[in-house]
């Protein structure tokens, strides 16, 4: 499941989100180099909301948990287990 | 996050406002608000978004201008004008730059100036939306680009910056257009996330407030003032650390946002004590395809903080940060609510850099004006984007003075610094967010500067070093005619006789082993004989204490308790014990008294429970008295002899200065013994008094009694608020009269802070209280005992050298009211429990100064929402009505009222039962109207061979086994009935309501007697019993309504399934009278049974037919037609029978199976009454039992202290809790801001409506009242102050809104006057429903019997019921008129018209 939760949530920030010229990858760090601001995470949170499944509680939308897409899917399979 | 905007008009309908996307060519939910300032405010620059850029190098004009030129023409929303059709926007968008770029040469030094001035020009959008002016000065280039608001926000603004820069460079524009943006936004509007924001903004209540900071917006204003917030570099390393360690979030903006709305919270909580703040959030949506569009991309969305005040920074930064997440994750693009905010937060990400290779700066210069509903703007920005955080707050000069606006940007920054930096190791974050103090040192110099100022004219004369006795000792010697008393007996005597009198009463205390150290009680009336007395109490050396005769025994008596008195004079020595009693002896000079020693004790009500003792010594009475008399005599130039009045009670602290001050200048005391009003009446009459000294109340009815007559110099008003307008009322009664507001609580020695009232200075709503007296120190905290800034409301403490320091034998309240706080010396402060401001007044032409100005008691300080409003702003607002004569204000609570004061001592009835009176004596309305009716109500009773032949019928019209179906609680009303009516060999069916809590003693009452008893017998319930109790509880606060409908609609049913034509009740003989008979029947002499029965029945249709729960969830179809009221009818056991009580107890004792049950309270069957009881309490004020019980003891079932101790009996609140959770009921206790008002004579009658909205054209929304109550008279307690607890509950009925129907006939206005007279109400419309106004079905009756009375004709009692509105019921009262008429002879209608003329 992680595998295709990194591919969608690439696809998905790439086509709805970033703002950077280049694609972002998995590990793209997406808050320094600006391609997410935090309206841009809210977003995200929401898709994981409506697409996956998983209730994020505001309190964790941290630098931690959202600096990357693989940290994403971290977080997001932390929540599932 | 970014940037500004401007939001709508407060009273622009949210609705109004189109949500999300509009067709091509329409304006955005931002540019509709901004268009709206725009219109309102066309001369303010408020759309002004101006940025100055300066280059450091070299710019070649032509090639600017075309780069310029090139990035509007890339840019569709630069080439966008808005033309105004009819106050609708048109935007217009041409294909050719709308405006070019002017080039001028300035003057280094005039540059500034130009730009100040060049901003402050509004764009006119009809023309360009943007100003562009390329500037060379003294070899520098400067760009001015000024873009409207209505195409542009800060990001936007940058990226014409970058256009221009690439343009300028030879490099191509990216191209955008907003309304293409606009219309792709169309495409999410289908998403559910979309539909799911919209709806939860749309439920977001809008709450239009009056901005308020330093103080309310009095009016709207656009101007306002940049205040920078000053950090030092260890503060923003500080800053930096925590946003990257503690307060880290997703990103450094969004946790500066975080950080920044915290700040902004604290000090706004710090500077209004409101606990909750809402935030104007901008929001913009630049997603990939927007992120280089050109327009107002941001949107507003409203984050609501709440405070407790006892968050540290870091517990409120945690909820602030979660609520922006719920912010951001409701913001999408076109769903911010069309809301008004006060306070906007503005953290900018627009950076505007490099101008291609080229180093610039860009300053945002603001244009001076903002939108009035911003009461303050938070901005944030880092345009340059050096790393550099940039603070300011834009402050709108509605909400703070200059003085103000000059401190601002120090408070923010102390706010940043407690939260950022460490004390003692112990990290800001962690500290309370009241532990800030926000004045910076120049700020504390300015306030105490306040406090050495004060009094200047006074203070060399202040310096006292003997005690009043001796004083007075020098003043009077040889002095002639110095005391006199009016009143039945004009007395008078020089002041060596005064002396002389004083020195023997002193050695006849002496004598007695009174001096130093005792306290001598004066239990007098305002009398020569009391002045005599307390000055002989002084004299030899003891203090005195006054008790007012006039108190109730209990706080006599407490007081002669907790003073300890040495001994009490309630009348002077008779002149022979005084003769016979030596002089004082040796040691008793003047001199000897010590300074230090106790000169009175006076008795002050707390706000709470008994009087407190406030000692006051002999030094601190001669301070107070030097300070008066240079203030109140010592420069008057009109130099003639003081007379002084002496009409307020001796027990007031007030009284004091008349009591003692003439003596010492040579004046005249004038003891006015009447008190009261009686005594102002005499002093009117009397005509001599030239001194004064009295509270507001007391002046308010001397204006009354003026006659004008009266030689007024001087007036001193002390005790409470003094109104302007009272004071121009009082100059203009009495053109030569100087006017000195004195302020000063008991502790701190009758008056501590004074201020001459000036006409043409003081056109504030308060008089100013003025500067300090000499030695006073004065200081206004806020709630966390902090000096709170200049111009702000505080609570205030003061420190005067010899004032009390104590109250005596009460540790606890002393401690409360006393104390030093370490940040304002060693001194002891007392705590006055009054709120005041100081305001810095121009009255010294040029030199300000600052004066302190009252504002009430903290404790009257109402809430509501969380926000703090004044009760006497409203006041004055509502004074302002011109048929308001005086109101007080107060949040009345229902619970807080709910403890009754007494009872009626026949019937036990509580005097909180509205609508009822009571007299002198205490006896209750009801008991009269009982006494006066019950001998001719006597007609309306049967007897036992009326109750066969009813059975008889019944037998006869029985279609089933059945004769009657009786209604059985279990209870021993019907449990006796239900044996009587077997007895009588009728064939009985039994019915008891299980409603879910009838308590298990009362039903095994009901199962055994019917089976003792061989009668058939069902309990009835239904599952929509916890919805009726909720309805019942919804309308009426209680639950008994519900049950009773449940148990009438359901043994309906039944009777009409078993053919039974009579259903029985067990009312008692109390519930009959309460119910049934109402006293204008008797009045009358029109008392008919049959037409009540009639009346009864018509109201029993009604009972059925209204809309509620038991409609909607019972089968009522049989209450369709009128047919079942005639098929089953009700027969009320006891109208036929009465029983003693002790008989009925006996013979269930020896007859029946009946115990009382031991599981409920003791009359009730029903264990859910309780919850009804705590319910009706809390939202109504009063007991539900109250009148029902008095009945029962006016009927002798039950005994006065039975019902009295039942009314008292204790309630499980937590049962009641688990009871009302399973019903789903919360109570809604009543906080009602409720104004009371005394109309002018002679006014029209006013309504809520009309006050409600007099109120609303001047203050906000929080600050109108709900219930507004005429009285004839404000109470006001002995002291001259209103008397709050005396102050009549607000109905129900004075609540009521709506439009109503005026009246249009002669008829009808009548008729309106007697509903508004019996429902309480100020207007009634002529559509309106008598019963959905609160009326009962006894009040209707009452109402007919009035009407008919009114126009001499005869009304049947159920034309009540028929015709509900007043509009019906006048059409019945014409016509019964024209047939009276048509009924006489000429004779009787030529002496009928002879009448009328």
């Amino acid at each position: 499941m992680s595998e295709l939760t990194t591919t969608q949530l690439i696809d998905y920030i790439n086509a709805e989100i970033s703002t950077a010229a280049e694609p972002v990858g998995a590990d793209t760090d997406l808050l320094l180099t600006g391609a997410v601001d935090s309206l841009g995470v809210v977003r995200i949170t929401q898709w994981m909301e409506d697409n996956l499944g998983t209730q994020v509680d505001p309190l964790d939308v941290t630098l931690e948990n959202f600096q990357t897409v693989d940290r994403m899917v971290a977080y997001v399979t932390s929540k599932s287990a | 996050m970014v940037e500004h905007q401007t939001s709508p008009p407060s009273g622009t309908d949210p609705a109004a406002q189109p949500v999300g996307l509009r067709p091509r060519h329409q304006l955005s939910t931002t540019q509709q608000l901004i268009w709206a300032g725009e219109r309102l405010y066309p001369d303010a620059p408020i759309g002004n978004m101006p940025n100055v850029s300066t280059f450091a190098g070299p710019i070649d004009p032509d090639r600017f201008c075309a780069a310029v030129t090139s990035a509007v023409l890339a840019h569709e929303a630069l080439r966008t004008r808005f033309v105004d059709v009819q106050g609708v926007p048109h935007p217009r968008i041409a294909s050719e730059a709308p405006s070019s770029t002017e080039v001028i040469e300035l003057a280094p030094d005039a540059l500034d100036d130009w730009l100040v001035h060049r901003l402050s020009q509004p764009i006119d959008v009809a023309v360009s939306p943007y100003d562009s002016v390329l500037i060379s000065s003294g070899g520098t280039w400067t760009w001015l680009m000024n873009i409207h608001h209505l195409v542009t926000d800060a990001t936007s603004s940058a990226i014409v910056f970058q256009s221009v820069a690439e343009a300028y460079h030879g490099r191509p524009v990216a191209p955008s257009s907003f309304v293409d943006h606009q219309a792709s936004l169309v495409e999410k509007q289908i998403e559910p996330r979309w539909q799911k924001a919209a709806d939860h903004w749309a439920a977001a209540p809008a709450s239009p407030r009056r901005p308020v900071l330093y103080r309310p917006a009095a009016e709207a204003d656009t101007a306002a003032t940049r205040a920078p917030v000053e950090l030092s570099t260890n503060d923003r390393d500080a800053l930096n650390a925590l946003l990257a360690g503690d307060l880290q979030m997703l990103s450094v903006d969004l946790a500066l946002a975080a950080f920044l709305a915290t700040a902004t919270a604290v000090y706004r909580h710090r500077l209004t004590g409101d606990l909750s703040t809402v935030v104007g959030l901008p929001i913009h949506h630049r997603d990939k395809t927007s992120v280089g569009v050109v327009g107002p991309l941001i949107e507003l969305f409203p984050l609501e903080l709440q405070i407790a005040p006892d968050d540290t920074f870091r517990t409120l930064h945690k909820r602030v940060a979660r609520e922006i997440f719920n912010v951001l994750g409701h913001a999408q693009p076109g769903t911010s609510p069309a809301q008004s905010f006060d306070v906007v937060l503005n953290v900018s990400t627009a950076q505007f850099g490099m101008f291609g290779e080229l180093e610039a700066q860009t300053r945002w210069i603001p244009s001076g004006a903002v939108d009035p509903n911003h009461g303050l703007r938070v901005q944030a920005y880092d345009w340059d984007g050096l790393g550099v955080l940039q603070l300011a707050l834009d402050i709108n000069h509605s909400v703070a003075t200059e003085q103000q606006r000059l401190f601002a940007g120090e408070h923010f920054a102390a706010i940043i610094r407690a939260a950022v930096s460490s004390v003692d190791g112990a990290p800001g974050i962690d500290s309370p967010i009241g532990a800030v103090p926000l004045i910076s040192a120049t700020e504390t110099a300015l306030l105490d500067s306040y406090n050495e100022t004060g009094s200047d004219a006074v203070s060399t004369e202040a310096v006292s070093t003997e005690t009043v006795v001796a004083s007075m000792r020098r003043m009077l010697a040889g002095s002639a005619a110095n005391i006199a008393v009016v009143g039945d007996e004009t007395q008078s005597l020089s002041g060596t006789a005064f002396v002389t009198r004083v020195d023997r009463v002193a050695g006849y205390l002496a004598a007695r082993g009174i001096g130093a150290g005792d306290i001598v009680g004066i239990c007098m009336p305002g009398s020569l004989d009391a002045v005599v007395a307390i000055h002989a109490v002084l004299r030899c050396g003891a203090a005195f204490t006054p008790i007012d005769p006039t108190y109730p025994e209990e706080r006599q008596q407490h007081i002669r308790t907790d003073a300890g008195l040495a001994t009490v004079l309630e009348e002077l020595p008779s002149e022979a014990a005084l003769a016979a009693s030596d002089p004082l002896p040796a040691g008793h000079d003047p001199e000897d008294i010590d300074l230090d020693s106790l000169a009175y004790l006076l008795y002050t009500s707390g706000s709470t429970g008994l009087p407190k003792g406030v000692p006051i010594t002999h030094r601190g009475l001669a301070e107070y008295l030097a300070f008066a008399a240079a203030s109140y005599v010592g420069d008057d130039p009109s130099a003639e002899p003081l007379v002084v009045a002496l009409h307020s009670s001796l027990s007031f602290d007030l009284t004091i200065t008349s009591l003692f001050l003439p003596f010492l200048v040579g004046g005249k005391l004038q003891v006015f013994a009447a008190g009261g009003v009686p005594a102002l009446s005499d002093m009117v009459a009397d005509g001599t008094t030239t001194w004064l000294k009295a509270t507001p109340s007391h002046l308010e009815l001397l204006l009354r009694l003026n006659d004008g007559l009266l030689p007024l110099r001087t007036l001193v008003v002390g005790g409470e608020a003094f109104t302007t307008d009272l004071a121009r009322r009082l100059v203009a009664a009495f053109p030569n009269v100087r006017i000195f507001n004195e302020y000063g609580p008991t502790e701190a020695v009758v008056g501590c802070m004074i201020h001459q009232y000036t006409p043409e200075h003081d056109r504030g709503v308060a008089v100013p209280i003025g500067a300090p007296a000499p030695g006073v120190r004065l200081y206004l905290l806020d709630d966390y005992q902090q000096r709170v800034p200049v111009g702000v409301a505080g609570e205030l403490y003061i420190a005067r050298p010899a004032m009390a320091t104590n109250y005596r034998n009460r540790p606890e309240l002393t401690a409360e009211r006393f104390a030093t706080l370490d940040h304002l010396g060693p001194d002891t402060l007392y705590r006055t429990g009054d709120k005041a401001v100081l305001e810095i007044s121009t009255s010294d032409g040029a030199e300000s100064s600052l004066q302190m100005v009252y504002l009430g008691r903290v404790d009257e300080q109402i809430k509501t929402q969380g926000v703090r409003l004044e009760p006497g702003e409203v006041e004055a607002a509502l004074n302002s009505h011109p048929s308001i004569a005086q109101s007080a204000v107060r949040l009345w609570s229902a619970d807080v009222a709910s403890e009754p004061l007494s009872y009626c001592p026949k019937c036990g009835l509580p005097t909180n039962v509205p609508g009822v009176e009571f007299s002198d004596e205490g006896i209750c309305s009801t008991c009269e109207h009982y006494e006066a009716v019950k001998d001719q109500a006597d007609s309306y009773f049967r007897t036992l061979d009326d109750l066969a032949a009813e059975l008889a019928s019944a037998r006869a019209r029985s279609t089933g086994d059945y004769d009657v179906l009786h209604l059985l609680s279990g209870g021993k009303d019907s449990t006796y009935a239900l044996y009587q009516l077997v007895a009588m060999g009728a064939r009985v069916r039994a019915l008891t309501l299980d409603n879910g809590f009838i308590s298990d003693g009362a039903k095994d009452n009901a199962r055994r007697a019917v089976e003792d008893l061989g009668v058939d017998h069902e309990f009835v319930t239904t599952d929509a019993m916890n919805e009726i109790f909720r309805d019942s509880l919804e309308r009426f606060s209680n639950v008994c309504n519900g049950c009773y409908k449940t148990i009438y609609t359901l043994s309906i049913n039944r009777a009409h399934e078993l053919g039974i034509p009579v259903i029985v009740t067990g009312l008692s003989r109390g519930q009959l009278f309460e119910t049934r008979l109402t006293p204008a029947q008797f009045d009358a002499d029109r008392f008919d049974p049959e037409a009540i029965d009639a009346a009864v029945l018509e109201a029993r249709k009604v009972y059925h037919r209204v809309d509620d729960a038991v409609s909607r969830l019972l089968d009522v179809s049989l209450f369709a037609t009128d047919d079942i009221f005639d098929e089953v009818t009700f027969l009320d056991f006891y109208r036929y029978t009465d029983v003693e009580l002790e008989q009925m107890l006996t013979f269930l004792d020896e007859s029946a199976p009946w115990l009382r049950p031991n599981d409920t309270g003791r009359s009730t069957n029903c264990l859910v009454n309780a919850a009804g009881i705590v319910v009706h309490r809390m939202e109504q004020g009063f007991h539900n039992y109250g009148l029902p019980y008095s009945w029962d003891v006016k009927l002798g079932h039950k005994t006065w202290h039975e019902a009295v101790e039942e009314l008292d009996d204790p309630i499980d609140d937590a049962e009641v809790e688990r009871m009302l959770g399973e019903i789903g009921y919360t109570p809604k206790p009543v906080n009602e801001l409720t104004a009371w008002y005394v109309p002018e004579p002679g006014a029209p009658q006013m309504d809520a409506d009309e006050l409600r909205r007099h109120v609303a054209s001047q203050l906000p929304a929080h600050s109108v009242p709900t219930a507004f109550v005429a009285v004839d008279a404000i109470p006001l307690s002995p002291n001259g102050k209103v008397a709050a607890e005396k102050l009549p509950a607000p109905t129900l009925l004075s609540r009521l809104t709506g439009d109503r129907t005026p009246p249009s006939t002669a008829v009808e206005e009548s008729l309106v006057a007697i509903w508004a007279d019996l429902l309480g109400l100020r207007s009634v419309g002529i559509d309106d429903d008598f019963f959905e106004l609160g009326g009962t079905s006894l009040k209707a009756l009452e109402m007919i019997v009035w009407v008919g009375d009114t126009y001499e004709v005869q009304i049947p009692e159920v034309t009540a019921f028929q015709h509900r509105t007043i509009r019906g019921l006048a059409t019945e009262v014409e016509q019964a008129v024209i047939a009276a008429i048509a009924a006489m002879t000429s004779g009787e209608v030529a002496a009928e018209l002879e009448d009328l003329t």
